[in-house]
């Protein structure tokens, strides 16, 4: 079911979203960050329209906003006075850093709701079967469990309250209820789970290799953009650490200088791989469609 | 052939190794220190990890852990209407003192990791992961200690972590301000949290005193019932 940025190999996407988490944290430079922002928000909409992002903008926002309002209130660093607040200086470097740390919170938040998107559990544990085969079937299992868990919970309160359960009023006494509730559910769980295990013995667990239910092919496709994303990648953060991308704020603010850099130019297209990619994919379908 | 594969495998963990270090060093140096805690947190739980994998581990095992790790992650539903009440730390801290530490480390990491899989990963994945996982293991080292083995102590040990989870899970949220924190951004940010620290250790005393006996008699019953774990 899978199409666009998603459909390639779960190595790649997991290796473009570390890079790109990280990559905010090496800039501080306000350019840098918005197109990282930006590019993060294109993703999102082409990803799920957008819903994602609109069921947590509001918690995304209210912790940046904590950030631009709190770092000048707290931070007197900077030479520009803005206004006073309870007789301490707000500068308007401190408030700029406030917006830039925003910037990178948000980038940061936005990268990992892309993830959850393209890179599923499914696809985390494919990755991870062969570095460490015991702990991803671990939680593979887990995986499995909670739904399981889920509705046994709502067994178990079913049948207590039609048993006579009255809904309690105090905070204790609520809370004891809720562990009466989960007690029956650990001894419940926990007999089962021991067949499960002999089951699990019964079908050879443990005689050889795991093998994957689901395999992710490793196409050509996939080799080439492994090559343009290494590319790519690599050279948007060795140039961190030569330097670029960062802007002077304290003690005053530094110029911008030319910003339009082979390096700024490695970043755009790195940022720019899953968007190309989507958004040919959605152009196709629209163009297909609209011949029939 | 065994001989020269095994030697090729040293020289990759110690290139890997190596890497890593400059790695941590440019980090430091530049000051990028949200990054670098990323790093050391995930190198810090390697190890258990690998300790893991070495070991033989039969169905059973695996399979407990795995129970004990879902009911972690949806221990939280029961107690939906009581905010800030969740008893995921006291099953943690349970199943570390029955089960060693192996598995209450287990039980920490793969319950936090799941259940973000549910919610929404975020970089507060690893530090979820690493909080737990260490509240596990620290109860599965003092599993038969005489600090442990009355309620006083247990119920300090809980109160304890309590806060120390929430200090640490603070810290996600202000490294990634560190360029340009002062202590009064610090502590303004610590007072902030202590209520909802102190709700949490104040539901792991009452979790401990009134419900960790019967626990450790359930999971203990099923540690003898089947000879696993030990």
């Amino acid at each position: 079911m899978s199409s666009g940025f998603s459909s390639l190999h779960p190595a790649l996407t997991f290796t473009y979203f570390v890079v790109i988490i990280v990559l905010p944290m090496l800039f501080m430079h306000p350019v840098y960050l918005s197109s990282i922002l930006l590019a993060t928000v294109i993703l999102n909409i082409l990803l799920d329209k957008g819903e994602g992002l609109l069921k947590n903008i509001k918690f995304y926002l209210l912790m940046a906003g904590v950030i631009m309002v709190f770092n000048p209130l707290f931070n007197q660093q900077g030479s520009t006075t803005l206004f006073y607040f309870r007789d301490r200086p707000v500068t308007l470097e401190a408030s700029l850093y406030g917006v830039l740390f925003a910037l990178l919170m948000l980038s940061i938040l936005l990268a990992f709701l892309a993830y959850t998107r393209v890179v599923t559990a499914n696809r985390f544990l494919f990755l991870f079967a062969s570095a460490a085969p015991k702990t991803a079937f671990n939680i593979t299992v887990v995986l499995r469990f909670i739904p399981l868990m889920k509705r046994r919970l709502q067994e178990i309160t079913s049948v207590q309250q039609a048993i006579g359960g009255k809904p309690s009023k105090s905070t204790s006494q609520k809370a004891r209820e809720g562990m009466e509730i989960l007690n029956i559910l650990v001894t419940w769980s926990l007999e089962a789970a021991l067949q499960t295990a002999i089951s699990m013995r019964a079908r050879g667990y443990g005689l050889g290799k795991r093998s994957s239910a689901v395999i992710y092919p490793f196409e050509n496709r996939d080799f080439y953009w492994l090559v343009f994303l290494c590319l790519t990648g690599g050279a948007s953060m060795l140039g961190a650490f030569l330097g670029h991308g960062q802007y002077q704020v304290y003690p005053s603010l530094g110029s911008f200088g030319p910003v339009i850099s082979w390096h700024y130019l490695t970043v755009l297209l790195f940022l720019a791989t899953p968007i190309y990619i989507e958004g040919k994919e959605l152009l196709q379908w629209h163009f297909i469609r609209s011949k029939i | 052939m065994l001989g020269s594969s095994f030697i090729q495998k040293r020289i990759i963990i110690i290139t890997l190794l190596l890497m890593l270090v400059v790695l941590a060093i440019t980090l430091w140096m530049r000051h990028y220190f949200f990054p670098l805690m990323i790093l050391m947190l995930i190198l810090s739980m390697v190890p258990f990890f690998c300790r893991f994998e070495k070991k033989e581990v039969n169905a059973e095992e695996i399979v407990i852990i795995a129970v004990l790790a879902a009911i972690a992650a949806v221990s939280r539903i029961p107690f939906s209407a009581l905010p800030s009440v969740q008893p995921s730390s006291f099953v943690i801290i349970a199943s570390g003192l029955v089960f060693g530490p192996q598995v209450g480390f287990m039980v920490g990491t793969t319950s936090a990791l799941a259940s973000n899989f549910f919610l929404g990963q975020g970089p507060w994945t690893l530090f979820q992961m690493f909080a737990w996982g260490i509240m596990g293991l620290t109860a599965g080292l003092l599993q038969n200690t005489r600090w442990m083995d009355h309620l006083l102590g247990q119920s300090v040990f809980g109160f304890t972590w309590g806060f120390i989870f929430g200090w640490f899970m603070n810290l996600w949220f202000i490294l990634v301000l560190f360029e340009s924190i002062t202590w009064e951004f610090f502590l303004g940010a610590y007072a902030a949290s202590f209520y909802f620290d102190l709700a949490h250790a104040l539901s792991n005393v009452f979790f401990i005193t009134l419900f960790l006996g019967q626990w450790q008699k359930i999971l203990g019953r099923i540690k003898i019932k089947y000879g696993i774990l030990h």
